[in-house]
């Protein structure tokens, strides 16, 4: 009897792996088409739908644009859009399906660091490609990512000299309870501390959290200068609008922030965001062809009242890397052979020059704008392109190589 | 002497909030049995009726337009869901929880994900003596939850729609025997709980922000109240939330608002634990 059911399960095993087989040979090499299939795996439902579709629908900008002049050596895109729903869980499902069933050149997705690192070992594993446009805290360098967000020491390297020129040595600094906004801190720290600066105070406050009251008021009590913030998301609207219903504004307590963006000052309206500043690699005010071409093409798509921010500019930006990079990488569309072709890659677009380094970084410009009545950021320092550092030794004494090697 | 004032002010606002966001949930609660996990959802309703209504002009219109919307909702779902669960309490959770998901991605294919604008109508502070000031809206936000508290308890206690509320949340057996319909209580509780939401949606949201889901944060501080608070009763709601608002405003101040958040729900984990009271009541 037990005899008989091995053999049974021998056989559904085998019956399966050859079924296996068989849809793995039917599937394409990649490229071996008149596409190219590139996957593109944000959240379009879910709590995060509301910072990713903006990204996925940028990307999706790019992809038409990309196919409408011609796609890249005579083959169009084909984007492979998944919805991984704000879960982690699915994410991996989602990049499993591009990777082992659609067999993408590339991906360009995720978001948070907890999805990037969720999705990470699968294309570590199988050795192929994610293109991550988000910024980041960096402290990682996989071979198989190509990091095309802004990290930290590529803005505050230059703007908190600055900023303690400029607005007081004093410093209150105030973040989100993560991993980003920690190394954010802890990076700006070090940097205060070494400019003759001192941190009045550092706090976090959960993820999430929209209850500033006994925050702003430490701040009114303190004899900080300014405020050094790296509160995300739906907190950042919370904290300025509750900044002001205590009756403080920017002028008398300046505000420096890492990551605020038009997205959320369009949430939270002008008025509560005026005169604070934001260090970042890309503003929608920005002056040039290139990006008033990004923003009008933008908004015919998704209507006048749409923004463009750093992280739409980023997730663009990059369709057009990867583009570059398959046009370098001639026939051969391996993930191997495109890692080797990525280093070097530079393209100018919305948010100028960019340049893929051989870290898998990419070097960007460095800009400090700050709010303006109607919600645009005026560009008050522009402290040119700035290569990434993953590892600043701030934070990391020892950093490892770069990227790290697969173990 | 300005630090223990700072805490007691700014404790009364977070309570004062937590207070509008408790009052809807606990009054379903308390008389129909059912936990309304769809609460936070019918506050992000009552936030955007209240933006659409200020941006269109009228913001004066706002707070009535989010809690006619939200209350009219709320009766079309207890229509169509929530009248089947009326007796089945952990049913009624999975049913709310649905209705919940629909009403954030409705709101998500009306509106896109992005935040919206809901504007503070006044960003000005006065002073409370010791070198302190605190938030005119937050001073309004305190009296209207507590007027609203009030209100409702006055609601309960002295009119007849009250006094039905009493008798089919005491006994339900007895109140039908008096011809009294249930179901007609049920219907207009759930109706008057989401109005209820709908209105401190309106009000917390120029605070805070607006989106799809930023229903559950209220949820989860509403459902932390009503868990604590004496079932059904507006004065211990009331203390509890004030109570939590002060319990947060004193740790936050002294030790910062991630420790705030621990020590409050660890408080919360050992009254509920030691007081081995369940949390679905056993009369339905």
């Amino acid at each position: 009897m037990r005899k008989t059911r091995t053999l049974i399960s021998l056989g559904l095993v085998a019956g399966l792996l050859a079924t296996t087989a068989a849809c793995a040979s039917g599937g394409e090499d990649p490229g071996s088409r008149d596409t190219i299939k590139l996957g593109l795996l944000y959240s379009l439902t879910g709590d995060l739908s509301t910072v990713e579709t903006p990204m996925h629908d940028a990307a999706l900008l790019a992809v038409d644009e990309i196919n409408a002049a011609g796609g890249i050596n005579g083959k169009t895109i084909e984007p492979v859009v998944e919805d991984y729903a704000s879960d982690n869980a699915k994410a991996v499902e989602k990049a499993t399906k591009l990777v082992d069933e659609d067999k993408v050149v590339a991906t360009l997705g995720m978001y948070t660091s907890a999805s990037r690192l969720a999705v990470l070992p699968k294309f570590q594993e199988t050795d192929s490609l994610l293109l991550y446009a988000v910024v980041t805290e960096g402290l990682e360098c996989s071979p198989n990512v190509i990091y095309t967000g802004i990290t930290p020491a590529q803005t505050l390297e230059q703007t908190i000299p600055w900023a303690l020129q400029t607005l007081g040595k004093k410093v209150y600094m105030v973040g989100s309870d993560y991993i980003y906004p920690h190394t954010v801190n802890a990076i700006a720290k070090k940097l205060i501390e070494q400019n003759g600066g001192e941190v009045v105070s550092d706090d976090y406050f959960p993820l999430g959290h929209s209850e500033f009251g006994t925050a702003v008021d430490k701040i009114r009590n303190s004899d900080a200068d300014w405020v050094f913030s790296s509160l995300v998301a739906g907190s950042i609207p919370a904290f300025y609008k509750q900044f002001h219903a205590a009756g403080l504004d920017f002028d008398q307590m300046p505000l420096v922030s890492s990551i605020t963006s038009e997205a959320e000052i369009q949430g939270m309206g002008a008025e509560n965001a005026v005169g604070s500043y934001t260090a970042s690699s890309y503003f929608q005010s920005i002056d040039t062809d290139a990006n008033q071409k990004f923003v009008e093409a933008i908004q015919a798509k998704y209507g006048a009242d749409q923004f463009t921010d750093r992280e739409m500019a980023a997730a663009y930006s990059s369709v057009y890397l990867f583009k570059e990079a398959v046009e370098a990488a001639g026939d051969d569309l391996s993930a191997d052979n495109l890692k080797k072709v990525f280093p070097g890659i530079t393209y100018e677009g919305p948010q100028g020059a960019l340049t893929v380094e051989p870290n898998n970084n990419t070097t960007m410009s460095s800009l400090l704008g700050k709010v303006g009545s109607d919600g645009q950021f005026e560009i008050v320092k522009d402290f040119g392109e700035v290569a990434a550092d993953p590892f600043p030794a701030s934070v990391v004494p020892n950093p490892p190589t770069c990227p790290t090697p697969v173990e | 002497m300005g630090t223990l004032l700072q805490i007691l002010f700014q404790g009364l606002g977070i309570g004062s909030v937590l207070l509008l966001g408790a009052l809807g949930l606990m009054i379903i609660y308390g008389v129909m049995g059912i936990i309304n996990l769809a609460h936070g959802d019918f506050i992000m309703v009552g936030a955007y009726a209240s933006v659409v209504v200020s941006s269109a002009g009228l913001s004066v219109l706002s707070v009535p337009a989010a809690v006619v919307a939200a209350a009219g909702i709320g009766l079309l779902a207890d229509v169509v869901v929530v009248k089947y669960f009326y007796n089945n309490p952990v049913a009624s959770m999975l049913g709310t929880f649905g209705i919940g998901m629909v009403l954030q991605t409705v709101v998500l294919l009306v509106f896109g994900p992005e935040l919206q604008r809901s504007e503070l109508p006044i960003s000005s502070s006065v002073s409370i003596g010791f070198g302190q000031s605190f938030s005119v809206w937050r001073l309004i936000l305190i009296l209207v939850a507590l007027a609203t508290a009030a209100l409702l308890a006055y609601f309960i206690a002295r009119t007849r729609y009250g006094l039905t509320i009493r008798l089919v949340t005491a006994d339900r057996g007895v109140a039908s025997s008096l011809g009294i319909r249930s179901t007609t209580t049920n219907r207009w509780t759930f109706a008057l709980g989401c109005g209820l939401a709908g209105f401190s949606g309106a009000l917390a949201a120029p605070l805070s922000n607006v989106s799809p889901t930023m229903g559950v944060n209220y949820l989860a501080n509403a459902f932390l109240v009503v868990v604590l608070a004496k079932l059904g009763d507006v004065r211990s709601t009331t203390a509890w939330s004030l109570g939590l608002g002060l319990a947060l405003a004193t740790v936050s101040t002294a030790a910062g608002d991630v420790m705030a958040t621990i020590v409050v729900w660890m408080l919360a984990l050992i009254i509920v634990a030691t007081r081995r009271k369940s949390l679905i009541p056993a009369r339905v």
